[in-house]
């Protein structure tokens, strides 16, 4: 006879799962933040001292005016960019409608300084190449300007493409979902087009609205690359700038300000995605074959979308193209000041080489841990019904709160100090890929989650009924199902923490340089502005390929296997 | 892509994290940090490998703020990396007041330098001296136009046309700030002084990071004119960019940059073996062709990348001791006097 | 009882399909509770091998949860299940789902769609440890018996819903389980192929000797697959018994109303006498039952009971026809649905009676019709 299994027995494998994916957020997310926290709070006894020192000094006060300024600023201006696109792309027959959709794709992945980079040169006041256009056009009789980049608006619009590229892709699914039965009812009673679109689909997109606008500032809020290339005060560089100094109260506190300000962001934003699953309730499905407006709303629509890819895309990109094939940047174009030795340089500099072996290790490390363990935790939270898992699950979306910078500064604070500093991380390849994991570990999570969710459990019950154990079900059924989303996730932590910047400018070591503190370097004076660019594009064309084969791999898998029914 | 196709690529990649923290092939290696740019510092460090075969010099570079608050955060975490320190004599003072970093090292051939230019206890080996200059553009201004005094850049003509760098990540600045609001500031209090720094901030003045950044505004034409050392003039010509520089009227704010071996170095033989390089004639000889600097022995010739030569230039040694002491106050008041 | 049968060890290999692999099935005092919720409550019932049993109800009534305990894929907070004398759940022991020697048909079939027809089919045979030519042959084998077999290689996004159904099937089967569950799998299926399946699994069942628990909310599936009828209401079995008594004496309102179509009418005045009852309708009439819950009827008081419309003859004029209970009354409307007539009659005291009848049609709207039923058709409810 088969000994029963008893009751305790049963149990031991899911709670070892629930055990293993709450060391994990605990390590990773837990002990950083709450480390910070307490440390922010603390000098000898309870006190609020190192924050009354954040809010008495002008210096900080501005930095918070301008990373709230500039975030807000980026919010509502990609709201007033990216809803044209959205409407454009989903319900016109405007021309380059994937051009778009693959233009905000990746604008999305690649990394925000390389445009600050673009843009100076392009708009730098004195000899930005735009600049010198507009005032030769017009005739203007200023040696400066008219614009000028560095400005919080050229943060602005430096961080602009990131923000209108979160928020079309909130949008376009959310128009593409709308029961177009709702819209035609609308016709039907009377209303026209414009009233349609005001009384029907633009309350019924709001929460879509909401949180891409959201995503859109608290990425903002979290930028380093940008405003460190365009000299700018705001939180991330302040707490760079304190860290220099070694004032690590006042780093400590001014990530807190800045974390607690994204994570204002983020509670709003998981309401309105709340709301969002709400709303789409009404029937689930998806109606993208509607045709949509042609004619002259369709060519508008072309038109905008042509200058959105131009400005955000060909000419900064194109720009610095240019000037990395220059030999003097000086001389500007001018015959023979043409040649490849700004990428031989680069590409033959020891330094990138080992840059790059870091970084690709680094990134396939974490897009390999995070993956793995993204299932882990998504598996506890969607299909063991234990105890605690929603705090599992909120572990999980903290990271998206925390500024790379911030969570530097959190780590620097718990692997200097002791017990954990008699682990060595500091300094080495150990710190940045625990500040890695952490900040990449959301991405993870979700989109096993979405995928698990998506799974009907039949699947596993039926291979449980079978004969399999919990195990086996999830080596035999679950991950090959969910192998897609998996292979997505890998791909895009990867691509995401191939040019880390925020948190690697603080965590990197002297064997531990990451291709975008390089990059940052060269920027910086060690090559100078035509390397820097030449280093640029080649980052910029890696993360272009990447996200072909993640585009061929994702299409290849949609267009075999059905999943769910 | 098949399913063993995938779980390959999955595995090498993997496998590929962790080889790459295995440590580099066996040689001996000698780790130095400093300020420098990469390609300045290399002829320098090519020409010692070449004269010691079997060893190899780690060159990690960062802006001298920031390159001290690494090492004192290694310090920190007991993990000094590094075995040999590039820096000027003010930010290498600070090191060893605060942290009793170095270890003092009489390099061979010390006495050819300068008597000036030598410290005490030898805490450090000087390398060159680094001198401030007005760094232009000749396709922007020309050289009649150009201003010839430190005083000139406060003048609204060159509003946003200048960039000099910012005391949070730059160590040398803290001389060119000494000299205007402590040296200039006695002698001509009506023209220099805090003053002179809330002009520059009313006229624009473009804070940066680091000299290097500087060196390209100013070659790329965004600021033409940058308040520049010299070793950044010295690879801007180098490089063959249209450029040249200015020597004030009021005389220019020289600092030692030199190296110091850190107490905590594991490879102190090889450190020794720097220094000795650093200060031998064939080092000395490097200098205008790699950091761009003067050199700090009489027995090496040396021009100026203008052409002009060293007693052409009135050169004011700064107060490194001053500097050293209160370069945080100093970086309030300058942030205070800019208001940025 | 039939001796057990210990598959799980994975030590048997599979042989022909033509002995009766089923075992019977001892459900006991199950209860299951989610926070204060009881989704189940004192559910038991006893199922001889080769037998089926459909648990039946409107939804939340706890018939999938009570097939998911029997599964192992929810625990029961007491109780127990018994299969061929093997205890799957009690106080002391919980086997897994794997451990229990079971073949289920899920309602959305979940049929894996990385893998072929044939490796959804060999999954559960593999697990059991089987040689690999026993394992194609049993495959093939229970392709057969569901006329399958040349879709083999075939993925199951590329099969229609009623041979996915079929699959689902075979695959449930190709373990010689125990016990067959089947959670409402025809619900995805268009009515033609759903009334085709239904009979095939039937027969199948029967065929195979297997032991069956089904799932439905269709009576039609209920009366037409079980050798027994659990109808649940609430968590609880309110009745149990083969699928003509339940159909033909409900106990309750609710049976009678869920388990086919019927009128229900209160009797006022009601007097007892050894074989039945009688009481008044709203119009006067007196109405005589003889079954059903004869015993509990108060006297004098009131009483429901169950007459099906298919019973109730229906005739032109005052004299038309015999039985027990004639009521006189006027048709209201009446409906063709093809194989039958429905007639809306008005009795007298606000009461209307639906009746069917295979046409031509016996009376038309407005007609003065007399209605007739046998005392013995007419059921006397508890409620």
């Amino acid at each position: 006879m088969a000994r029963g299994v008893t009751k305790r027995a049963i149990l031991d494998r899911p709670a070892i799962a629930w055990a293993i994916a709450a060391l994990w957020l605990a390590y990773l997310v837990a002990i950083p933040i709450g480390y910070m926290t307490v440390d922010s709070l603390t000098d000898d006894g309870l006190t609020l001292a190192a924050y009354v020192d954040f809010f008495e000094d002008p210096k900080l006060r501005t930095a918070m005016r301008n990373s709230l300024t500039v975030a807000a600023g980026v919010a509502v201006l990609s709201v007033l960019v990216g809803a044209p696109l959205a409407f454009g792309v989903a319900r016109t027959q405007m021309r380059g409608r994937s051009l778009v959709s693959a233009a905000m794709i990746v604008c999305l992945v690649s990394p925000d300084f390389l445009l600050a980079m673009a843009y100076i040169a392009l708009a730098g006041p004195n000899a930005g190449y735009f600049n010198q256009a507009l005032r030769a056009v017009f005739e203007l009789k200023t040696e400066s300007g008219p614009l000028n980049i560095f400005t919080l608006w050229g943060l602005v619009l430096t961080a602009l493409p990131h923000g209108v590229s979160y928020f079309f892709l909130a949008l376009v699914p959310a128009l593409r979902n709308v029961d177009p039965a709702l819209e035609e009812a609308s016709r039907v009673q009377g209303a026209g087009p414009i009233e349609t679109i005001r009384d029907v689909t633009l309350p019924l997109m709001r929460p879509a609205l909401l949180s891409g606008a959201l995503l859109a500032f608290s990425g903002s809020l979290a930028m380093y690359g940008p405003p460190h290339m365009l000299r700018l005060n705001v939180l991330t560089i302040s707490i760079r700038e304190s860290l220099v100094r070694l004032d690590f109260k006042a780093a400590s506190a001014a990530s807190m300000v800045l974390i607690l300000m994204s994570l204002a962001a983020l509670v709003l934003y998981r309401h309105s995605t709340r709301q969002a699953e709400r709303f789409r309730t009404v029937g689930g499905k998806s109606f993208s074959e509607r045709a949509g407006a042609e004619g002259r709303i369709a060519a508008a629509f072309t038109v905008l979308g042509i200058v959105y890819v131009l400005a955000v895309l060909v000419v900064p990109y194109g720009g610095m193209t240019v000037i990395s094939l220059m030999k003097s940047v000086g001389m500007g174009f001018s015959a023979g000041n043409w040649s490849f030795d700004n990428y031989r340089a680069v590409l033959g500099d020891p330094a990138v080489r080992k840059a790059a072996t870091l970084s690709v290790s680094l990134a396939a490390a974490t897009a390999t841990l995070v993956t793995v363990m993204g299932f882990v935790v998504a598996y506890v939270v969607i299909r063991l019904k234990l105890r605690g898992r929603w705090l599992l699950d909120y572990m999980s979306i903290i990271p998206l709160a925390v500024p790379g910078t911030a969570l530097a500064i959190a780590l620097a604070v718990v692997y200097l100090n002791p017990p954990l500093n008699a682990l060595g991380l500091y300094g080495g390849f150990g710190i940045l890929f625990v500040a890695y994991l952490t900040r990449f570990i959301t991405f993870g999570v979700r989109t096993s989650q979405s995928s698990l969710i998506q799974l009907s459990p039949e699947f596993e019950e039926a291979s449980r009924v079978g004969g399999a154990s919990g195990l086996k079900t999830v080596a035999l059924i679950t991950l090959p199902m969910m192998r897609q989303a998996l292979v997505y996730a890998w791909l895009l932590v990867f691509v995401l923490a191939l040019p880390e910047l925020s948190a690697s400018i603080i965590l990197k070591g002297i064997h531990t340089q990451t291709l975008s503190t390089v990059l940052l370097d060269i920027w910086n004076g060690n090559g100078g502005l035509a390397q820097a660019c030449a280093f640029g594009m080649t980052m910029f064309a890696s993360v272009g390929l990447l996200l072909l084969i993640a585009a061929a791999i994702a299409k290849r898998a949609s267009g075999g296997l059905r999943i769910g029914t | 892509m098949d399913k063993k196709a995938r779980v390959r690529l999955l595995a090498i990649a993997f496998v590929g994290a962790l080889v790459a923290q295995a440590p580099a092939f066996a040689q001996q290696r000698l780790t130095i940090y400093s300020a420098y740019e990469n390609s300045q510092i290399a002829p320098l460090t090519k020409a010692f490998e070449a004269k010691n075969p079997g060893v190899a010099v780690d060159h990690f570079r960062q802006p001298g703020e920031e390159l001290l608050a690494t090492i004192e955060l290694e310090l920190r975490a007991r993990s000094p990396k590094a075995d040999v320190v590039g820096l000027n004599d003010a930010s290498i003072a600070y090191l060893q007041r605060r942290h009793d970093a170095f270890e003092p090292y009489a390099a061979k051939d010390v006495d050819k330098a300068r008597v000036e230019m030598r410290s005490l206890q030898n805490v450090f080996t000087p390398a060159f001296v680094n001198l401030y200059l007005i760094h232009y553009n000749t396709r922007k201004i020309s050289e009649a136009d150009v201003p010839k005094s430190w005083a000139e850049l406060a003048d609204p003509k060159w509003k946003n046309q200048i960039a000099m760098a910012d005391p949070s990540s730059s160590q040398s600045v803290q001389s060119f700030v000494w000299f205007i609001a402590d040296h200039l500031g006695k002698s001509d209090p009506a023209k220099f002084g805090w003053d002179y720094f809330k002009r520059m901030g009313a006229n624009g003045v473009h804070l940066e990071s680091s000299h290097g950044t500087i060196r390209d505004l100013t070659v790329s034409g965004e600021r033409p004119i940058g308040i520049n050392l010299l070793a950044n003039a010295q690879t801007a010509k180098n490089r063959g960019e249209p450029t040249s520089n200015i020597w004030p009227r009021e005389g220019v704010p020289g600092e030692l940059s030199a190296f110091g071996l850190l107490r905590a170095s594991k490879n102190k033989e090889l450190g020794k073996m720097w220094l000795d390089f650093v200060i031998s004639p064939e080092g000395q000889g490097l200098m205008p062709a790699s950091l761009g600097g003067a050199p700090v022995r009489n027995d090496v010739a040396y021009k100026y990348p203008d052409g002009s030569s060293l007693d052409q230039v009135k050169i004011i040694p700064v107060d490194s001791a001053f500097i050293s002491e209160n370069k945080r106050t100093q970086a309030r008041k300058f942030h205070d006097a800019v208001g940025k | 009882m039939t001796p057990s049968e210990n598959k799980a060890d994975g030590s048997s290999s599979p042989g022909a399909l033509s002995r009766a692999s089923g075992v019977d099935l001892r459900v006991a005092g199950l209860r299951k509770s989610y926070g204060s919720v009881v989704a189940v409550h004192d559910v038991g019932f006893e199922l001889p091998a080769g037998q089926m049993i459909s648990l039946i109800g409107p939804s939340g009534c706890g018939k999938t949860t009570t097939l998911r305990m029997i599964a192992g894929l929810e625990q029961p907070d007491i109780g127990s299940i018994v299969a061929g004398g093997r205890v799957l759940v009690d106080d002391e022991t919980r086997l897994p789902p794997e451990q229990r020697d079971l073949g289920m048909v899920f309602q959305s079939y979940a049929l894996w769609p990385h893998m072929t027809v044939f490796d959804n089919l060999a999954y559960g045979l593999k697990r059991r440890g089987h040689a690999r030519e026993a394992i194609a042959a049993k495959v093939a084998e229970v392709l057969r018996i569901v006329g399958m077999s040349q879709y083999g290689e075939r993925f199951p996004g590329q099969l229609s819903g009623g041979q996915q159904q079929r699959v689902a099937l075979s695959r449930a089967i190709a373990t010689e389980p125990g016990i067959l569950l089947f959670d409402e799998p025809l619900s995805n299926l268009d009515a033609v192929l759903r009334e085709q399946m239904r009979f095939e699994i039937r027969s199948l069942q029967q065929r195979l000797g297997i032991t069956g628990v089904y799932v439905t909310h269709s009576q039609d599936e209920a009366l037409a697959m079980s050798d027994q009828i659990a109808v649940m209401r609430d968590g609880r079995i309110v009745q149990i018994g083969k699928p003509a008594d339940i159909y033909g004496r409900p106990v309750t309102r609710f049976v009678a109303a869920f388990i086919g179509l019927t009128n229900i009418v209160e009797l006022r005045a009601v007097a007892a006498d050894g074989n039945g009852i009688a009481g008044s309708l709203p119009g006067g009439a007196t109405i005589q039952a003889r079954v059903g819950a004869i015993a509990a009827a108060p006297s004098g008081g009131t009483v429901a009971v169950s007459i099906r419309p298919v019973e109730i003859a229906i005739g032109r004029g005052a004299g038309a026809g015999t039985g027990d209970n004639r009521l006189a009354g006027r048709v209201r409307t009446t409906a063709f649905t093809g194989g039958l007539i429905d007639y809306f009659v008005d009795v007298g005291g606000g009461l209307e009676l639906r009746v069917q009848t295979t046409p031509p049609a016996a009376a038309e709207p407005g007609d003065d019709v007399t209605l007739s039923f046998a005392a013995d058709r007419t059921v006397v409810l508890a409620d």
